[in-house]
């Protein structure tokens, strides 16, 4: 049996001990919630693949500058 | 500065931290946050007065991440604001700051954010944001939503500025 997700509600106009209140996501709530995880997902594979690529071409630069005959001390002073 | 209110999700977590019904009694409006995802995620977002309107949200940011250092430019429904996500150390949480300017006028809000998500590894998020609302109303609540759920223990403080 899965559990609908809540929220957290803290009504501030109402005194200390009185304004806080649980309260079960709505079906709409919970399209948009699905939407925003599908769409943070998709960001994040984004930035994994960028970050792959940029570090095939540093790795890519490096090898290219030893073989013009750089040692690694001066690649590395060079590129990090 | 005053503390209007401490909230602390409890066990099971929740999707969302929500203050109502905030108070017009001060200049700014600050809002602290500590969080971890449920989930892979590493993003949150904050809402002001519920609006989902498209491009009532436009921010430039500046953040280092996961060994890159970059920017970029968002108009959107919501300010999108970084997560601690499942695969972080641990027991690590973020360190959000929300700061909103003149909050109870009769102009667009500036807002700035300032964040940063822990973890001992390289992949972890830096960000600072400068934002606008485009709305003039007063803002009388702000939402802080995880695409799945903020554990437990994770938190929200609201602070007025006089």
């Amino acid at each position: 049996m899965s559990v609908t997700p809540v929220k957290v509600v803290v009504d501030l106009s109402k005194p200390k001990g009185q304004r806080e209140s649980i309260i079960e996501l709505t079906s709409a709530e919970l399209t948009e919630r699905e939407e925003m995880r599908i769409e943070s997902e998709a960001s994040q594979a984004a930035l994994d693949k960028a970050q792959k690529e940029t570090a095939k071409k540093k790795l890519s630069g490096r090898n290219k500058l030893l073989d013009l005959g750089l040692t690694e001390a001066e690649v590395t002073a060079l590129i990090g | 500065m005053t503390l209007i209110e401490t909230i602390t999700v409890g066990s099971g977590g929740a999707s969302s931290i929500e203050f109502t019904g905030i108070p017009g009694t001060g200049k700014d409006l600050l809002i602290l946050v500590s969080s971890r995802n449920s989930s892979t995620s590493v993003s949150l977002e904050y809402r002001l007065n519920s609006d989902s309107t498209s491009s009532a949200y436009v921010m430039k940011l500046l953040q280092y991440k996961n060994g890159l250092v970059d920017t970029d430019s968002i108009t959107s429904t919501k300010f999108s604001g970084v997560g601690v996500s499942t695969n972080y150390t641990a027991n690590t949480f973020t360190s959000n700051a929300i700061y909103v300017s003149n909050y109870a006028g009769s102009t667009n809000k500036s807002v700035s954010i300032d964040e940063v998500s822990e973890n001992n590894a390289t992949q972890a998020y830096l960000r600072i944001s400068a934002g606008v609302w485009n709305n003039t109303a007063a803002v009388t609540a702000f939402s802080v939503t995880s695409p799945n759920l903020l554990v437990e223990h994770s938190s929200a403080s609201l602070y007025t500025i006089s």
